[in-house]
């Protein structure tokens, strides 16, 4: 499995932004995360890293679905009409557990849609899930699209 | 036999009386001719409500008081009368009163004869306060369904809101008890394993609330479903549970479709077998009994265990939320499960009760309609 390197993280909890991270230090050490508080700020900073070449592309997007300024569903829209963006794995990690948002997140093209847990244990799980999958991603496609 | 003076005399009396009646009654009686509709007479009751004299009737027909009809609506309305294929017309309508006001009616209209010549008469019923009272219920009906609705969503948002700290609490916990257990005396671990204790706790609750306000009429989709498929199911997810209690299920042996929603009922079985290997005697392996059998209109479905039993004082109260018997203290539980099952029971038109002594068993019977 290739290691992976960008991760974009897109949620505005604090205590969940630490949860993600401790749950990602668990397993990586080379790696380059970035955490964004709200819709807009993620789909401005992803406009630019295309605009940059491909500069700090992620290769696996966590993201929340409740967020101020624009919500996760119209993250996902972004990334869905964009050629240069659509390729990359999503997965959606949200406390809402409303099939309305788990239709809408898989109609706009969500990699998977993960509801947040509980216990710690489920917690960790999930995201060395989502991590596992997101290197598997990436190691089936085109080394030459993803990497810096 | 010809009649003696003396009874034409009673005869006329009476008829007198009679017509003394009907003409004073307050119900409104009309009569009316049957090829130009004008009004040949009308009693007090008509009079008084109707506002006209009988002098100004006598130039009006009923079209002149029903503002809901045409001519040719009328026409129509009383041809079944007119060729003679009905004896009475039932049907309702408003009158106008010569102030112009209106009041709804119901009307009994028949054929007759009258001096000698054919005429309609109608029989007038006032109906405004039926009316009334009609619109009040329909509006406190639909104010009891809102205010229903707006409950279920309160705690369903309540329960979804109240997810996110307990979320905080639960992994920081848990992170505290993974990083620093080294750090903590005895003491310290046990502090931390009441907090972690308590918000699992706490999460069944909510769980358990979600769950309950999600079972609601409107957003129910009834289908046609095998009980068995059901029963499967729930003995298959509570497979722990079962090998852990030692615990013996006997399914039907009939296989019945019934209608219903599946994950409903699976929720009601799931909740009830559950309860039944919880709260089993001790030293007794659980023995669980699930029937079916029909009676007129429902399926009436049987489950029995051999486990603590319940007194008759709380059969009633246990199916209230919260409500937890006090024989059960050491037994974890939430006291909405039995709650659940009421509710989904309710939803599938049914009613639900027990047959049960303290420490020897408990039957829950249920009935499900067709």
């Amino acid at each position: 499995m290739t290691e992976l390197l960008n991760i974009l993280i897109v949620e505005d909890n604090e205590g969940d932004i630490f949860l993600i991270k401790e749950c990602l230090n668990d397993k990586l050490t080379n790696r380059n995360i970035i955490t964004l508080k709200n819709g807009a700020a993620a789909i401005d900073f992803l406009s630019e890293q295309v605009t940059l070449d491909y500069g700090m592309l992620p290769q696996l997007i966590l993201l929340d679905i409740n967020l101020p300024m624009k919500s996760g569903h119209e993250v996902l829209e972004f990334l869905n009409n964009h050629s240069e963006l659509n390729g990359i794995p999503v997965v959606v990690f949200t406390s809402s557990s409303s099939l309305l948002d788990i239709n809408k997140a898989y109609s706009r093209n969500a990699s998977c849609y993960l509801t947040k847990p509980l216990e710690l244990k489920e917690y960790k799980k999930m995201i060395h899930h989502a991590l596992k999958f997101g290197s598997y991603v990436l190691s089936q496609c085109n080394p030459n699209v993803l990497n810096a | 036999m010809t009649n003696t003076v003396s009874e034409n005399k009673t005869l006329q009396i009476e008829n007198n009386e009679l017509a003394y009646i009907i003409h004073n009654s307050l119900n409104e009686i009309y009569i009316f001719d049957i090829n130009t509709l004008k009004f040949i007479y009308a009693n007090k009751g008509a009079l008084i409500n109707i506002g006209y004299s009988l002098f100004e009737l006598n130039l009006l027909t009923p079209l002149d008081i029903k503002p809901e009809f045409t001519a040719e609506k009328f026409e129509e309305l009383i041809q079944p009368l007119k060729n003679k294929e009905k004896e009475i017309l039932l049907f309702n309508t408003v009158h106008k009163r010569k102030d112009e006001s209106c009041y709804p009616v119901e009307i009994h209209l028949q054929r007759m004869k009258y001096k000698n010549a054919d005429v309609y008469t109608a029989i007038i019923i006032d109906i405004s306060e039926q009316v009334e009272f009609e619109n009040k219920l329909i509006e406190t009906t639909k104010t009891l369904v809102d205010i229903n609705e707006r409950l279920h969503h309160f705690a369903a948002t309540t329960a979804h809101d109240l997810q996110e700290p307990l979320r905080m609490v639960s992994t920081f916990s848990g992170l505290l008890e993974m990083n620093y257990n080294a750090n903590l005396d005895d003491k310290g671990l046990q502090y931390l394993n009441y907090i972690l204790d308590g918000s699992k706790r706490m999460k069944l609750l909510i769980d358990e609330i979600l769950e309950y306000s999600l079972i609601d009429r409107k957003s129910i989709k009834m289908e046609s479903i095998n009980l068995n498929k059901v029963l499967t199911l729930v003995k298959t997810d509570l497979n722990e549970q079962i090998k852990d209690g030692n615990a013996l299920i006997t399914l039907p042996t009939n296989d019945i479709e019934i209608r219903g929603n599946f994950s409903c009922l699976y929720r009601l079985f799931l909740n009830m077998i559950s309860n039944s290997i919880k709260y089993s005697k001790e030293g007794l392996n659980p023995e669980i009994d699930i029937s079916i059998t029909a009676i007129p209109d429902y399926w009436m479905i049987t489950v029995q265990d051999n486990g603590i039993g319940i007194s008759p004082e709380y059969f009633d109260r246990v199916f209230d939320m919260y409500v937890r018997l006090p024989t059960a203290d050491e037994i974890k539980g939430t006291g909405i499960g039995l709650a659940i099952c009421k509710k989904v029971v309710d939803v599938h038109n049914g009613k639900i009760w027990i047959e049960s002594q303290e420490g020897s068993g408990s039957k829950f019977i249920f009935t499900i309609k067709m």
